[in-house]
């Protein structure tokens, strides 16, 4: 039987390599990929009959929407509105893939530290960018916050810029942590079913329990994950 | 510009005094459950570690492209749990705040 790390290794589908770089294609982005398309196709699906009064499918896409509408504009205020497509689009790939995860013989990208790593770095950077572009060098005020004596600024400045970079580490951490741990204790506790013959049931009730929690946990933590992404670009928008 | 139809009309008279009614009403005490409490301590402990570790590994980088050995590793691993402490006073002054509203 397989170990419960296992289910977490990468393999390659397609090999490529560019300039000695590897950049196959692997289970990971066939991943990403199906959880990005299935987000289009649902919704495509679901809005294929406009009506004013939505009915049941419709309804679905029109909620999600609202809800993370509500998310940005009670964060980040309606300044933020501007932005609200990057944190639609990120709150969804991430809730999709960590739903995708659950499904048998699937792959759950939302595990590895690079993948979720790679976004939350993304999101930093346009956080950067969009506290430059409104604020310009008022934006340096972040790593010297008002009111603090220059004398403190060798201080101050490096435990403002490591405060800063250290976000996305913990968004990371956090999301990829509960993903793992999930996934591991289910593989274990499935290993049970087997060798325990008849007194298997105990713990297959046990991981159909887990799998409830699971799905829950997924899109709980997609939702800690968009809502701590709109605390940090109102972070951005309106800090000091 | 297409006429909205009268019961559509009354229908959304209806849903803006029932949303006049309810956005006055008090948010429940009960909103921090045990999970909650949870999760924010989970939180908590995220930002110390995360400060500390990021601060470490921009120390022994630094360290590996200056060759001082361990001198800057030893500095930005402090200045790292100094940020994680303010980065986890922060979000529980958030906390505090939002539950003084």
């Amino acid at each position: 039987m397989s170990g419960p790390m296992e289910q977490f290794e990468i393999k390659r589908l397609i090999p490529l390599d560019i300039n000695g770089y590897d950049v196959s294609f692997t289970n990971s982005s066939l991943c990403m990929l199906i959880s990005a398309l299935s987000v289009v196709v649902v919704f495509a699906l679901c809005l294929r009959k406009k009506t004013l009064i939505p009915g049941v499918a419709q309804s679905i896409p029109e909620s999600v929407y609202e809800f993370i509408h509500n998310l940005v504009l009670n964060n980040v205020g309606k300044e933020g509105l501007k932005y609200f497509s990057f944190i639609f689009t990120l709150s969804l790939f991430i809730a999709t893939g960590n739903l995708l995860g659950l499904f048998p013989y699937s792959f759950t990208f939302t595990s590895h530290l690079a993948a979720v790593g790679a976004l939350s770095v993304f999101a930093l950077l346009f956080n950067i960018c969009v506290g430059i572009k409104k604020k310009k060098l008022g934006y340096l005020r972040t790593f010297m916050p008002k009111g603090i004596p220059w004398p403190l600024a060798p201080l101050i400045i490096p435990i403002e810029t490591i405060s800063l970079l250290s976000k996305p580490f913990s968004l990371t951490v956090r999301l990829v942590a509960n993903m793992t741990v999930g996934h591991v204790m289910l593989k274990i506790i499935a290993g049970f079913i087997v060798s325990l013959k008849i007194a298997g049931v105990v713990p297959l009730l046990f991981d159909s329990a887990i799998i409830a929690f699971e799905i829950f946990i997924a899109v709980l933590q997609a939702y800690i994950y968009t809502i701590l992404s709109c605390i940090y670009l109102g972070d951005a928008l309106h800090y000091h | 510009m297409q006429k909205i139809p009268e019961d559509i009309q009354a229908l959304e008279k209806k849903i803006a005094a029932i949303k006049k009614k309810t956005s006055g009403e008090p948010e429940t005490e009960n909103k921090h459950t045990q999970f909650s409490h949870l999760a924010m301590g989970l939180r908590l402990g995220v930002e110390l570690a995360s400060g500390t570790i990021v601060g470490a590994a921009i120390g022994y980088m630094l360290d590996e492209m200056f060759d001082f050995q361990f001198v800057l590793l030893l500095i930005f691993t402090i200045f790292g749990g100094c940020a994680g402490m303010l980065n986890a006073y922060r979000y529980a002054k958030s906390v505090n705040d939002i539950g003084e509203k």
